[in-house]
């Protein structure tokens, strides 16, 4: 956590400019300058700078935006909810049809679905993200009006029609490459002996699959997507520009239009912060889950 | 023989499950009131999952009676009058809030009204004191920060308040210059409120209430300027109830006596504004510029303000979901976008295929100048041979052509059109392209073909593809005088740093125009305010601040128009910009879409606004 917000704070000092003389304007004066660098916290040492920003990362003091003067974390708070109900959704989605395309995939190992699959989600996964929001929201939301072109609600319940495309599109862009890597763990498994003494003992292909194999390589999925887990809370910065969602992908891209430092302080060192935790709490739960590493 | 039977159930069972599907979907198009598109098969096929979300549907026929469909290109920041920087937050703020003047909304020149001040301020002889007089029952939308939720009447005393805090340095307004080095105690009542010597409650020598509807401001020095001031989101009244009640989410809640007030705010995605039922009267002017009866807008000429009951502004940054939406009739009015325009326009006529829909085209122009700057302190640029020869090797119509699809009027120099002072028919002459001419100048500022010149750094406002390209383009154009020119990508914090210190060489930019006052642009080369100030090329000519500051003390007529031209001639002779552009916006309206006319510095527009619903829902049907 120290190490991330050092790092951070030498960014923000040395890498993208003065924030403060970006926020004092276009007529700003020196004098008023200097007062503003007061008043945002700019004043004093390097040292005395930088032990302000620790502090307040430790101490959670997230502050008040630049721009609104309304609360970070409250600011956070909201644009949390929406960037969950696309992310979340099409993370599992992609996930369950990723395992469902890999099994397919391997029960057909090099013979024609198999190679087609292969051709489709590599296709899939060279087109740009940008090119797949762009089509998508043309065709499905404009041509076709199956969905809302843009726009959100608020209410839990009367959402999913605006969030039914993005979550589409959010669930086509990441299962390709999802669907890759549990093939080739799929495949690794379906070569073990316990697999060949099933299929001698006529067990069916499902149950093998599905009770045995399935059982097997989950600690691996797992590992896979918790990783992934903090990507979901930062949400999906194109996606919700190009649908209005109002999440934190937006709120990222708007406050570091805006130069609302706090914003994008709290974001990143978040951001940072959930990683590391994400990262330490799946080691920690793969030895709960997975009995076999613990005999090792 | 187990595969073969899976492989056969399988198929089944996906097949009845779309099946099943579709059936359910076809159902709930029956059912309810949405209208779907009832997809096919082989399309449940390709999205069998979002079926669950139950969301292929569009809703149908909300309540859009006496509603406005609008958006903005850039998300709302804040409805805090002194946090409200850009111009998308001034506009959003000045439908809920309004200040003591406004612009006549069709005149051009734009023309300074009285909105809450009762009458045109009056000056007194050594235009020091300004004396306003405030409309009185005037009151502020029901709100929940007032005893029993009405709005109470507004008072002088409410400017006080809200002047103060544009002063108030815990409120960070970057609006503060507007009253800085003007007001009598004004900076010094900051000063010592930062100290915590002074409150609230500590009157501003320069700014007093001695009557419930009256209003005094004493000036340091006559600035004529300051009227215009009057009309800024920043000037605009707030009352002190919301501010203390809201505390530090006061920007969410505005509580105004405009025309509208907020009913809802999905920040990033959509703003809901309803007509304020408090709001004064207000009405349609009767007069105004010439044409204005031939285009069909005075034909609500007197009526009461505002029209719209309902006004929807969807926040939209991306370009695509604005063009669709606009194409699909979700949105009355468009700005269209670089990249759209060709497909809008047939040379700069409206395309057939969009005008036998009767969509209407305007194609105003903006109140700022495009330009490329020199740091007139650099060791080289100082010279003036070398920057006007830079000036006349550089392709503005090309420029033009690639950039703008032509839709740009040239600027000659720094005022642009609608502002007094601008001149149509003259010619600077170091904007014409010339190549032998400017290869002469370079060699009378002594670098033959550019020989004993460094390379200079072009800096890049933005990090955009057409800035880079823009860049390129100033690079080449160099090349051909052998003049050697580095790109520079920067972030905009990293560019204003540059500019803010005194580091950028060369660099492009805009200036939009804060106010209709020649003024506004001329400062930019006024030597009080090199960087950090707004003068960024640190032009320095003593001849011009004589002009500048005589200018300041003149009122507007024909001598303040002769020293406008002098300073003008002045710049355009000295070349510490190149002069590029004034830019042209292209407005697209839906035909049931009324009364709209642009200006720049005009933005308390959607009272104006008004839609025909029979209209808007029989052209959407076909």
């Amino acid at each position: 956590m120290l190490g991330t917000s050092t790092l951070l704070f030498v960014l923000f000092h040395f890498v993208g400019g003065d924030p403060v003389l970006t926020f004092a304007g276009k007529n700003a004066d020196a004098a008023t300058i200097a007062q503003l660098r007061q008043d945002l916290g700019f004043s004093g040492s390097l040292l005395q700078q930088y032990v302000r920003f620790t502090r307040e990362t430790f101490l959670w003091d997230w502050g008040t935006s630049w721009v609104s003067h309304g609360s970070v974390l409250k600011r956070i708070g909201e644009g949390l909810g929406p960037s969950l109900t696309i992310t979340l959704p099409g993370f599992l989605i992609a996930y369950f049809l990723a395992l469902l395309l890999a099994f397919l995939a391997v029960h057909y190992f090099e013979r024609w679905p198999d190679t087609l699959l292969q051709f489709i989600v590599s296709f899939l996964m060279s087109v740009s993200f940008v090119v797949l929001i762009l089509f998508c929201q043309k065709i499905f939301a404009y041509d076709l009006a199956w969905f809302p072109v843009y726009g959100w609600d608020h209410d839990i319940f009367k959402r999913w029609s605006y969030a039914a495309l993005p979550i589409a599109i959010f669930t086509l862009a990441t299962f390709p490459a999802k669907v890759l890597v549990i093939r080739s763990l799929i495949a690794e498994e379906i070569e073990k002996k316990y697999v060949l003494t099933a299929r001698a003992k006529g067990v069916f292909t499902h149950t093998i699959y599905f009770s045995h194999v399935l059982k097997n390589i989950l600690p691996g999925v797992f590992t896979m997507m918790w990783a992934q887990v903090p990507a979901l809370l930062t949400g999906s910065l194109l996606l919700e520009a190009f649908f209005g969602i109002p999440g934190l992908g937006n709120l990222l891209l708007n406050s570091i239009q805006a130069s609302d430092f706090p914003v994008v302080k709290a974001l990143t060192v978040m951001g940072s912060i959930i990683y590391i935790v994400c990262v330490f709490i799946g080691d920690v739960l793969i030895f709960i889950l997975d009995p076999r590493l613990e005999s090792k | 023989m187990n595969n073969a039977r899976c492989r056969k159930v399988s198929k089944w069972n996906i097949f009845a499950f779309a099946d099943r599907l579709e059936i359910a979907f076809r159902e709930q198009a029956r059912n309810t009131e949405y209208t779907v598109k009832a997809p096919r098969l082989s399309s449940i096929l390709m999205f069998p999952l979002l079926i669950f979300f139950g969301a292929a549907c569009t809703p149908k026929n909300q309540d859009k009676e006496q509603t406005l469909f609008l958006h903005l290109r850039e998300q709302l920041r804040s409805f805090d009058p002194v946090l409200a920087k850009d111009i998308y937050s001034q506009r959003m703020v000045l439908q809920i809030y309004e200040g003591l003047l406004h612009f006549n909304y069709l005149k051009r020149p734009v023309e300074l009204e009285p909105l809450l001040a009762d009458g045109m301020p009056q000056m007194s002889a050594d235009g020091k004191t300004i004396t306003i007089k405030i409309k009185h029952s005037i009151f502020f939308a029901d709100d929940p920060c007032f005893s029993n939720g009405k709005g109470r009447e507004l008072t002088a005393a409410d400017f006080v308040y809200s002047w103060k805090r544009l002063a108030d340095s815990k409120n960070k307004s970057e609006s503060y210059w507007i009253f800085r080095d003007k007001i009598v105690g004004y900076d010094e009542w900051r000063k010592h409120l930062s100290e915590g010597k002074a409150t609230y409650d500590t009157p501003i020598a320069g700014i007093r209430a001695p009557d419930k509807y009256t209003l005094v401001v004493e000036l340091k020095e006559r600035q004529y300027e300051l009227l215009y001031l009057f009309t800024h989101a920043a000037t605009t009244v707030v009352p002190h109830e919301a501010v203390e009640h809201y505390g530090e989410e006061f920007s969410e809640h505005p509580v105004g006596t405009g025309a509208f007030r907020l009913a809802s705010w999905d920040k990033n995605s959509k703003i809901t504004l309803v007509k304020n039922e408090n709001y004064h009267d207000d009405f349609y002017p009767k007069e105004g510029a010439a044409g204005d009866a031939s285009l069909g807008l005075l034909k609500n000429a007197g009526e009461k303000l505002p029209f719209a009951h309902k006004v929807v502004v969807h926040e939209i940054s991306e370009e695509q979901p604005q063009w669709l939406l606009f194409n699909r009739g979700d949105l009355d009015l468009w700005q269209a976008t670089k990249d759209y325009q060709p497909q809008i326009l047939d040379g700069d006529h409206l395309a057939k295929s969009f005008a036998v829909r009767g969509i209407k085209m305007s194609l105003p122009v903006s109140t700022d100048v495009t330009y490329i700057g020199f740091n007139t302190e650099n060791k080289f640029l100082k010279n003036k041979k070398i920057r006007q020869a830079m000036a006349m090797a550089y392709d503005q119509a090309l420029l033009a052509k690639r950039f703008y699809n032509a839709l740009v009027i040239s600027a000659h120099g720094p005022i642009p059109p609608n502002v007094e002072g601008y001149r149509k028919n003259i010619k600077n002459k170091y904007q014409q392209y010339n190549l032998a001419e400017a290869k002469k100048y370079l060699s009378e500022a002594g670098y033959p073909g550019g020989k004993g010149l460094p390379p200079f750094v072009f800096e890049m406002a933005s990090m955009h593809t057409t800035a880079r390209q823009m860049a390129e383009f100033f690079k080449q154009q160099m090349a051909q005088l052998g003049i050697q020119v580095k790109l520079q990508t920067n972030t905009w914090p990293q560019f204003n740093e540059k500019l803010k210190t005194k580091k950028a060489d060369i660099f492009d930019m805009a200036w939009n125009g804060d106010y209709p006052d020649a003024e506004n642009f001329l400062q930019l080369f006024y030597s009080k305010n090199i960087s950090p100030g707004p003068n960024s090329t640190n032009f320095s000519s003593p001849e011009f601040d004589k002009l500048f500051e005589e200018m300041k003390h003149t009122l507007s007529g024909a001598k303040r128009k002769d020293l406008i031209y002098k300073m003008e001639d002045l710049v355009m002779e000295e070349v510490p910009w190149i002069f590029n552009f004034h830019r042209v916006f292209v407005f697209v309206e839906q035909p049931w879409f009324y009364n709209f006319k642009y200006d720049t510095m005009i933005m308390d527009t959607f009272k104006y606004y008004r839609v025909d619903d029979k209209q808007r829902q029989k052209d959407k049907e076909r």
